[in-house]
């Protein structure tokens, strides 16, 4: 009887043993907020899928969390409320807002120096995405504005799609030949949206805010009164003020795409990420579309454009296991066959050197000319304060004044009384979010 | 007697009159119905049609074959059945929690003597003076604090107490003749037992016109569930249907998809609305006319 | 007075649920309004500092702010103006025993149970400046197709249509009920007296009905202020250039969207200073108006 006692407890043991063996074996739990819908966000998850299938350390759950702003919004509520993900994409302009909001941790901290080759990714993408020394978040998704051309519609109003308008100027004429022969009811749209003002600034080499930046310290004003801002804001104006330009609503991205689509416009500019998007559903309309580098203000270089798109951040208060599960993951993600594979399904630029020459090798880029651009844009960036991008850590709201601005303007206020309001409410934001440091 | 637009009696004319009133009267009543009705019959047609059919100009008026297609994309795709089942659970449990503790609170200052009792009526009443907007920032922290921000306890639980609710059934509850409640405590019911065995049965009314303009209410908030619910598969049903209107997800603005998405958010508090109306009507001060 | 249960821990027990709730998601919420409101702070007080009145008066002297409460006031003036008038203007056209009353008051009413949203979302589309139906009959009678999102006061009135047609069968219903209660031999006292329309209108009808107008005037206010917020997100965001950028919509913006929640306490106790006046406006004007009517 007592023997019997005894098996029993031995068996127990072992079977315990062997049940907390497989708890230590089991994957360590991940979780990823991400903001991509649609086509793009069915992408992300099939990608994840396979990262969850190819290993047995790591499982990730991915949850998409809405639009970029609301990410950054609930994951700093929920960090508060304890119930944060590991990791979350955030987009290139919270960056700074991330930073301060202290809910974070660098992920160099969790990178030895040899085990990740930060020289392989692209310049432009590390120029923006690397704080001081500080390397915060894995970079993923980047992305630039182009020039969406309709070729067809080119050709009809007599134009050379091949030879696309370089220029402020340029847009202006092909505009008004566009509406002139009939082809369209307006030559070109873009959503009301303050990252092309950014861009545009960019291509100009001019900061947005001052303290290089916002680099090397928080930003106290906005360069809204400059020549660079008001060229953009002049030149958007003669557009819209022409019946050039069509206003698909602020920020507003499937409306500017409807009216491509629709073929109310001749042109759209719009983010990279939509070259897979556009090009399929312009050859399923029956018609061709061509991509085309920013235009740029006349008699002024090309400096380049600032990387947009988001990158991918790593929670502070976290079990040590569970950020270094997650940094595998990242490492993954951001790997260069990942990255062409990411590249080739959505049209976001490949952030590895590596990643590029792959994808020259096999001769990609000469079959899909349209995603070369892009990478065009971003290789030739030259590297300086202006292209480096803005840290401002109320960014959103800045981006809502600009708009505002915009909107002023065409409402009939001249385009230095709505700047020198928006410089007033962006000084004012400014100050108060400084005082609190 | 008609009531004309001159306002002059003549007896002889009248009559001509009245006819001729009951034709414009009818006739207006039409038009205006057709105008009320307009701009949901245009969703319902563009609903129907491709993207390019919805785009074009002018306007096409009839229906087109993509009905099943945009109604598809727009519960599948786009995530929308998922979020009226969202809201459908929602809207469901608060509006009969509020009933319960309306009942139970009213049961309470109406049949009831107790310490305080002006005072504990005047605190449910003054929330009237409180809308969500006034107390939303701090809402939202007391909901983080619970961990409760991302679930369906914040949907729900901040919504359980009614001070309209309360009003109303205390107004019913004093028209009802005292002869009964005697009648009930002589054969010895308990005030659960009178409240679920003569109370609940003589408000049927009240309890109707309750649930039309509770669960309609519910279904139709807006910006508490925008702020609160951050993941885009548990959220309601209207701020799903902005995310499919305004973009968020990448893609390019279908109309028909958006009608089809604006259509289906709105049939089920229709639906309660047309099944409950005369409920509805009563509740709200509208009885029967003579 | 009715009869009584016995009872002193009884009637708690069935108001307990009524309390916590009222207590924690509305009492405490609203104490925290006025402690929040003196801060300035950011990431929903992760960070903060005591700064006084300093959010007051920020807002009271920002020209944005100001204005936004100027459209957001001229915007329930003229939704509840022009629907509640335009409603009872038909209402006593149509005051007749009508056949098929009820099926009628339910084709009338059923808008009331779409949401700001989603009327917002049908009229977005009315109101397309390409392909909407808006636009298409303004061009066949006026050969012009404005664009109504770019426009501030063309925004305004779009808000103001989709509210209004929102509304507008809810509120006939309410005045046909009215002028059914009023007793004919009033009306016919009137007629014989060779009262004018108008005169009949302004000096029996609408006293007669300030009970009912009365009531639709406090939910047509409420609905304005409050609950078009759905309605503005979804067909101009506030835009353009802050044109349609109303008070609540605002709150919504620096709260929620610029991790500042000083300032949307501040908003918040501001709105509530209109709920605490609309409330006592209601006490004063139903006394009076409804004195004048009997």
């Amino acid at each position: 009887m007592r023997k019997l006692r005894w098996i029993v407890v031995c068996t127990a043991l072992v079977l315990a043993l062997i049940g907390s063996a497989a708890v230590f074996a089991a994957p360590v739990k991940v979780t990823f907020w991400h903001a991509m819908g649609g086509d793009i966000g069915r992408n992300m998850e099939a990608m994840i899928d396979d990262y969850n299938a190819s290993q047995s350390e790591v499982y990730v759950e991915s949850v998409f969390r809405g639009a970029y702003p609301e990410v950054l919004n609930s994951t700093i509520a929920s960090a508060m409320a304890g119930t944060a993900p590991t990791v979350v994409q955030i987009y290139e302009v919270g960056s700074l807002a991330a930073i301060d909001s202290g809910v974070f941790v660098p992920i160099d901290q969790f990178i030895g120096p040899d085990e990740v080759d930060w020289d392989d990714y692209v310049d432009a993408v590390m120029n923006y995405y690397r704080v001081g020394d500080t390397q915060w978040s894995m970079p993923f998704n980047s992305s630039s504005a182009i020039l969406y051309i309709n070729a067809d519609m080119f050709r009809k109003a007599g134009l050379d799609p091949d030879n696309p308008p370089k220029t402020f100027s340029e847009i202006i004429e092909a505009s008004r030949k566009i509406v002139e022969s009939g082809v369209a009811p307006y030559g070109i749209t873009w959503p009301l949206h303050t990252w092309f003002v950014e861009q545009w600034m960019a291509e100009q080499g001019a900061p947005l805010v001052n303290n290089d930046n916002g680099r090397s310290a928080r930003p106290t004003t906005i360069n809204t009164d400059t020549p660079e801002m008001r060229r953009i804001f002049e030149w958007w104006k003669e557009l819209y003020d022409e019946g050039l330009w069509i206003n698909p609503g602020v920020e507003d991205w499937d409306q500017a795409n409807a009216y491509f689509m629709g073929q109310q416009v001749a042109m759209e500019i719009t983010s990279t990420s939509d070259v897979t998007f556009l090009t399929n559903a312009g050859r399923e309309a029956g018609f061709e579309v061509i991509c085309a580098e920013m235009p740029v203000p006349d008699d002024v270089p090309r400096h380049g454009v600032v990387p947009g798109g988001a990158s991918i951040w790593l929670i502070g208060n976290k079990p040590r296991e569970e950020q270094e599960a997650a940094v595998k993951f990242l490492k993954w993600m951001s790997s260069p066959e990942q990255q062409v594979r990411w590249h080739k399904s959505t049209g976001y630029f490949p952030i590895r050197k590596s990643a590029i020459e792959m994808l020259e090798a096999e001769g990609w880029f000469k079959e899909n000319p349209n995603f070369r651009v892009a990478l065009d844009q971003v290789l030739e960036t030259l590297p300086n304060v202006g292209t480096q991008g803005a840290f401002i850590g109320r960014f959103q709201e800045v981006r809502n004044i600009l708009e505002e601005a915009f909107q002023m303007v065409m409402g009939g206020s001249t385009v230095e009384a709505a700047l020198a309001e928006a410089k007033t409410q962006v000084e004012r934001s400014f100050a108060d979010y400084n005082s609190l440091f | 007697m008609a009531v004309d637009v001159t306002g002059r009696v003549n007896p002889t004319r009248a009559r001509r009159k009245k006819a001729l009133g009951t034709a414009l009267v009818y006739t207006v009543l039409f038009l205006l119905l057709v105008i009320i009705a307009a701009p949901v019959v245009f969703a319902v047609i563009k609903s129907t049609q491709t993207s390019q059919q919805v785009l074009q100009y002018p306007p096409m008026l009839t229906f087109g074959k993509s009905a099943l297609a945009n109604f598809k994309a727009a519960l599948i795709d786009y995530g929308l059945g998922k979020n009226m089942l969202n809201s459908g659970l929602i809207a469901v449990i608060g509006s009969s929690g509020k009933i319960v503790t309306a009942l139970l609170g009213a049961l309470a200052f109406v049949y009831f003597e107790f310490p305080g009792k002006m005072l504990w009526f005047y605190f449910v009443l003054l929330t009237l003076m409180l809308p969500m907007p006034v107390i939303i920032v701090p809402l939202y922290n007391v909901m983080a604090k619970l961990r409760w921000v991302n679930t369906y306890y914040a949907l729900t639980v901040p919504y359980l107490a009614s001070a309209t609710g309360v009003f109303l059934f205390q107004q019913h509850f004093m028209s009802i003749p005292q002869s009964i409640v005697d009648a009930a405590r002589m054969d010895g019911v308990g005030p659960v037992g009178f409240l679920v065995k003569i109370l609940v049965p003589m408000s049927t009314n009240v309890i109707g016109a309750m649930v039309v303009i509770q669960f309609i209410y519910l279904w139709n908030e807006y910006l508490w569930p925008l702020i609160v619910i951050s993941e885009p598969a548990k959220q309601v049903v209207q701020v799903g249907l902005k995310i499919l209107s305004g973009g968020g997800a990448q893609g390019v603005q279908n109309w028909g998809v958006v009608m089809a998405g604006a259509l289906i958010v709105a049939v089920p508090p229709l639906v309660i609305l047309l099944v409950l109306h005369e409920y509805f009507m009563a509740g709200v001060g509208l009885s029967e006319e003579k | 007075m009715q009869a009584k249960f016995p009872g002193k821990l009884l009637p708690y027990i069935f108001l307990l649920p009524t309390i916590i709730i009222c207590g924690l998601f509305i009492y405490y919420p609203a104490a925290m309004t006025f402690r929040t409101s003196m801060y300035q702070s950011l990431f929903f007080g992760a960070r903060q500092r005591f700064v006084g009145i300093q959010n007051f008066t920020r807002l009271l002297t920002s020209p944005n702010y100001l204005r936004s409460m100027g459209i957001t006031l001229w915007f329930v003036f003229l939704v509840v103006a022009i629907g509640l008038s335009l409603s009872l203007l038909i209402a006593v056209l149509l005051n007749r025993k009508l056949h098929a009353a009820k099926a009628l008051r339910v084709a009338l009413v059923w808008p009331y149970a779409l949401s700001p949203a989603v009327a917002g979302t049908i009229w977005l589309f009315l109101f397309n400046p390409h392909s909407g139906l808006v636009n298409y009959l303004l061009d066949l009678l006026f050969s012009n197709k404005p664009d109504w999102f770019s426009h501030p006061t063309l925004a305004l009135t779009m808000l103001i249509v989709t509210s209004i047609w929102n509304n507008f069968g809810y509120n006939l219903v309410f005045f046909l009920a009215g002028l059914q209660n009023i007793s004919d031999s009033f009306m016919e006292a009137a007629e014989v007296d060779g009262a004018s329309f108008w005169r009949q209108l302004f000096h029996v009808t609408i006293p007669l009905l300030s009970p009912t107008i009365f009531f639709l005037l406090v939910i047509n206010i409420n609905y304005a202020f409050f609950d078009t917020v759905g309605m503005v997100d979804v067909m101009t965001k506030g835009g353009p250039a802050n044109a349609t950028n109303m008070l609540i919509y605002q709150l919504y913006k620096d709260g929620f969207q610029n991790f500042n929640s000083g300032l949307a306490a501040a908003q918040s106790l501001i709105l509530f200073v209109f709920v605490v006046g609309l409330t006592l406006l209601q006490f004063r004007t139903t006394g009076r108006m409804v004195h004048y009517g009997s």
